[in-house]
């Protein structure tokens, strides 16, 4: 190690000998623990129980399936559940296959494990939200990762205005609300009880909102109606406001942009989450939003706010519409 | 046949009987990730559509199966201002864009996966086409109006641009089969899969039809047996439509590398109502057609270049598998003195020739794609390209008999005039190398300037420059407003630079390309998210259009570049899904060309078209989709003697089961439902048009359809 990087006198080292040994130790206690951890999934079953779904949302649970392939090691057993598969048929399963864990994918099958009564360990996944204790990765798109996203392509944008009736994921939203305040930025949440009030709130932020403000639609309880959607872009377009949303149906409308989750590196993480779960490591936290997340850029939008798009963030762009 | 319909519509009652039981998505899925398109879209199953400034038409798969397409022939003819006429020889399609029409349609470029597939023998898809299934179509893009600045040669009156599945796209394994009139069966299987990083795909089709029985009343030989007193025309008879098809793809991607292969092998193809005009029931056709290419993208290849790289082979052949009857036998053929009496008596075989073509077509290119300049969206390429005819062949029985130098025996073998100044065309080659570069200039915040030019030089006729320009305001929210100029040339083929050894028809070495310049202004506009409207007007001016001209012997024509012809016209189209199950589609266009030389309306193309269609899903996991598309105002050949030919509508019907048991699907398909007698326009001739009646179209037909998804 000695010599082969000089520092500048004048600058401290980015790393600290004591954080580099740090970080060498680091390094090789992840490679034993991960080398332990894949030893043991190497000889584990893991049940992969995922719904019927017509093509092309079959893909989605494909590629996460992929994902997972990719990270777990052991014997990996598929079953594919449909309108007809029930607790008996699972449980035959689970008798026939022995598996050491199980990944649910999707919300009929979480709760349906839920109601089985078993010992085997389950991690959730491909679920908005999660009425179980289970560990796992919701679909929900991590706020701050999204709060990312709006910065790199609207850098000028200092206020955001969200509308909620959200109560399992206000936590990240509020975690939103830091990353935004540590860059000197704010995050303002509007809290309302139903979609009717969400919509007029919407509209209420959509004409107090300045130029390049931010007006950030969520899917689920607040989602908004067409009519009310095509106000927001005709406002959004005479008063230059950054309209963007988690739906990206609406990127093809005119929002700026939304985020997607990227299924085959959400698959990895939940490949990751079942070999700690495997090695009886504490998860925490439990469900999270997923953090892998894909761009989708409307470009005649970023024209018309004269947003300047390098070479190097169009790049990270996964689609221009 | 009756039975078999009646079995057909019994068996698909049946099967609507039972009970439904579709597997339901998360709707929650649906709220994350978006409507089925764009998931399609964002999970890699198919690629958005490029936002080419032009008049352009995007048809998925989706729509083809639920318009219950069978060929894409049926797609096309749902695009405004396309429309697919029919000529006399195999009833081939001849894509007629905006009014402009030619026998052998060499003006539109077809592309599948972004290679031409145009034939150097007359600048088609080849004599022996036989039509292409759609069960391998990922999408076609079609766009209207010229495109040489991007495409070069022949991106002329419209661009069709055919895009196979990917592995993806299929994912798992279908088998599907289909069968009803004119003793029609169709059978597929496709499979899309992957190991690792290696992604595959394979598609096989195979179609059989004895075709439509709708008869042809009077043809050429009708004519000369009045003349002659000869009783030889087979007509009244069906055209000859009899078709055995195999097409087969494979598909290899690794990373950003793709590979594929594939052949559309045409095996007893009928040559509808004679190559002559005159019927010929007998004579079957083989066609071959095998590609390969080979791509890399890379859409990030540095931070601020995309890199696409592309090398291509293609090979055809016309072969001539039962004779070529041009007259029947008992014919005098068309050798008449002035006074209408035969030359060479009657051929008691008929009048037979054998032209036999095959050809290789070789192309590499490398486009760029640079982002590093502020405003700027640069796109730069440059290509080689190398085809021939290497190989010609022809038998015959009349003429000069080139090893004797006397004419050949009408009653005696066929003689053989391969490589002799006899045959009726030479081998040829022709190379082609282009360089073109376009700029996207976002030069204020809702204005863009697209600006292209493209550099070709051909080793036979020499060079070419054509430039383009499009100007887009995005004026709204919802509306788009783009102005375009466009030029474009089309190459002369090898048959009207080389034609020799005919009697009436005479290439010219010297031709120039043909030219087009044209401009455009385009409105699309969504009122309403559910509802999408696009309104076009264009004009262009077509030149040097290649014809042949009598010569001054009388007896022959020689290919000139000698013709003009004007246009002008509007499109409409407008998109709406009523509901969530309920979506129409709605076109109407309307062109007014004129041939110029001789300041009369231009022939054959429609001066009016409309479009409609429904598609219901009426109860979950059923549908039904209608369609009515009108063909208006078609005018004669100035010279044509006849009155003008009718206008007609056909209207067709779909009905499709799907989730039925988990993954088989069936459907119901009605074509014609009305039985319209519709024609397509057969050429004028001299001193009379040859099949007066003109060509008919196939009545109602009737097929059922199953697949299975595993």
């Amino acid at each position: 190690m000695t010599g082969t990087i000089q520092q500048p006198r004048t600058a401290p080292a980015l790393i600290s000998r004591r954080g580099k040994r740090h970080l060498i130790t680091c390094f090789f206690s992840t490679l034993v623990i991960n080398s332990l951890l894949a030893a043991q999934a190497l000889a584990s079953d893991l049940l992969i129980v995922f719904p019927e779904a017509p093509s092309p949302y079959s893909k989605v649970f494909e590629d996460m399936i992929k994902g997972v392939s990719s990270q777990y090691t052991g014997t990996i057993h598929r079953l594919q559940t449909s309108s007809y598969s029930d607790v008996a048929y699972v449980r035959e399963r689970l008798e026939s296959d022995r598996p050491d864990i199980i990944l649910a994918l999707g919300a009929k099958n979480i709760a349906m494990l839920a109601t089985m009564d078993i010992t085997i360990p389950v991690v959730a996944g491909a679920v908005r939200a999660n009425p179980t204790d289970t560990p796992g990765i919701s679909i929900f798109p991590d706020p701050v990762t999204v709060m990312q996203k709006l910065l790199l392509l609207s850098p000028n944008t200092d206020s955001v205005f969200v509308v909620t009736a959200l109560t399992a994921e206000n936590g990240y939203l509020e975690e939103a609300q830091i990353h935004m305040a540590d860059r000197g930025k704010s995050l303002v949440i509007h809290r309302v009880a139903d979609i009717r009030a969400a919509a007029n709130q919407y509209l209420e932020v959509s004409s107090a909102a300045r130029a390049y403000d931010g007006i950030w639609i969520l899917p689920g309880e607040t989602a908004i109606d067409n009519a009310i959607m095509g106000q927001l872009l005709q406002s959004a377009w005479d008063k230059n406001i950054v309209l963007f949303s988690s739906n990206p149906n609406d990127v093809r409308k005119g929002t700026l942009f939304a985020v997607y989750p990227d299924n085959v590196n959400m698959g990895r993480d939940l490949g990751v989450l079942v070999n700690k779960k495997l090695a009886g490591d504490i998860v925490e936290p439990r469900f999270e939003p997923v953090k892998q997340l894909h761009l989708a850029v409307n470009l005649r939008t970023s024209r018309h706010l004269g947003l300047q798009l390098s070479g190097k963030i169009r790049s990270d762009i996964h689609l221009e519409l | 046949m009756a039975t078999c319909e009646r079995s057909i519509i019994l068996s698909l009652t049946l099967f609507c009987l039972i009970a439904n039981a579709k597997g339901q998505t998360d709707e929650s899925l649906a709220a994350i990730y978006g409507d089925e398109e764009f998931v399609s879209i964002a999970t890699g199953i198919s690629q958005p559509v490029s936002k080419a400034p032009a008049v352009a038409s995007v048809i998925t798969s989706s729509d083809i199966r639920k318009m219950g397409a069978l060929d894409i022939d049926d797609v096309l003819t749902t695009i405004p201002g396309l429309h697919v006429a029919k000529s006399n020889i195999g009833y081939n399609p001849i894509y007629v864009f905006r009014g402009i029409y030619s026998d052998f349609n060499p003006q539109v470029l077809i592309l599948i996966n972004n290679i031409p597939i145009t034939n150097l023998f007359h600048g088609d898809r080849g004599l022996v086409w036989s039509g292409m299934p759609i069960e391998a179509i990922s999408r076609i893009e079609i766009i209207r109006g010229p495109g040489s600045a991007i495409y070069g040669a022949d991106a002329f009156a419209g661009v069709i641009n055919i895009i196979t599945k990917s592995s993806i796209e299929i994912e798992g394994t279908e088998v599907g089969g289909r069968a009803g009139s004119s003793n029609t069966g169709d059978g597929w299987l496709q499979h899309g899969g992957y190991l690792g990083d290696l992604h595959y795909a394979a598609v096989i089709e195979a179609h059989h039809t004895d075709g439509h029985e709708e008869k042809i009343t009077s043809d050429f030989q009708t004519f000369l047996d009045a003349i002659t007193g000869t009783t030889a025309s087979i007509a009244d008879g069906p055209a000859s439509m009899e078709r055995d098809n195999l097409d087969a793809r494979i598909e290899l991607a690794y990373q950003d590398i793709i590979l594929r292969v594939g052949t559309q092998i045409r095996d007893g193809s009928g040559n509808g109502a004679g190559i002559a005009q005159a019927l010929d029931p007998n004579n079957r056709f083989i066609g071959q057609r095998w590609n390969a290419d080979l791509n890399y993208v890379n859409d990030s290849f540095s931070d601020n270049w995309g890199v696409k790289a592309q090398a291509s082979a293609f090979f055809t052949s016309q072969e001539v598998d039962k004779d070529l009857i041009l007259f029947p036998p008992g014919s005098t053929g068309p050798f008449l003195d002035e006074f209408g009496q035969p030359l060479f008596g009657i051929f008691p075989n008929g009048i037979i020739g054998n032209p036999e073509v095959f050809e290789r077509h070789y192309r590499g290119n490398v486009t760029g794609n640079y982002r590093g300049l502020k405003d700027h969206d640069i796109t730069i390429g440059t290509g080689y390209y190398f085809g021939e005819i290497y190989k010609t062949k022809e038998e015959k029985n009349f003429g000069f008999n080139p090893h004797t130098g006397l004419l050949i025996d009408p009653a005696g073998p066929l003689v053989d005039v391969s490589d002799t100044p006899f045959v009726f065309l030479n081998e040829n080659e022709r190379e082609n190398t282009f360089v073109f570069v376009q700029d996207v200039w976002h030069f204020a915040n809702d204005w863009e300037l697209t600006s292209g030019v493209r550099f070709d030089h051909y080793s036979d006729f020499g060079d070419t420059v054509n430039p383009r320009i499009a100007l887009v305001w995005s004026a709204r929210h919802n509306m788009t407003i783009k102005a375009l100029y466009g030029e474009a040339f089309r190459a002369p083929s090898f048959a009207e630079m080389g034609e020799q050894a005919n009697p009436s028809f005479l290439g010219n070495n010297s031709l120039e390309p043909e030219t087009l310049k044209s401009y455009e202004l385009a409105v699309n506009y969504r009122p309403a998210h559910n509802l999408v409207m696009d309104f076009n007007v264009f004009s262009y001016k077509w030149s040097d259009i290649i014809q042949f001209i009598p010569d001054s012997s009388g007896t022959s024509r020689t290919a000139q570049n000698a013709g003009e012809q004007t246009g002008f016209g509007f499109e409409y189209e407008a998109k709406w899904s009523v509901t969530d199950t309920l979506n129409v589609v709605g076109n109407m266009a309307w062109q007014k060309s004129t041939d110029e030389d001789a300041d009369e309306d231009a022939a054959n193309s429609p001066e009016k078209q409309m479009y409609f269609r429904v598609n219901w899903d009426f109860l979950p996991n059923y549908s039904a989709n209608i369609q009515a598309n009108w063909v208006m105002d078609r005018n004669r050949d100035y010279r044509d003697p006849r009155k003008a030919i009718d206008d007609y509508v056909l209207v067709d019907l779909t009905l499709r089961r799907t989730n039925l048991f988990g993954n088989f699907e069936l459907a119901l398909l009605a074509k014609n439902i009305f039985d319209e007698d519709a024609r397509e326009p057969t050429p004028n001739g001299e001193p009379v048009p040859f099949i007066p009646n003109d060509l008919p179209l196939a009545g109602r037909s009737l097929l059922g359809e199953i697949r299975y998804k595993f």
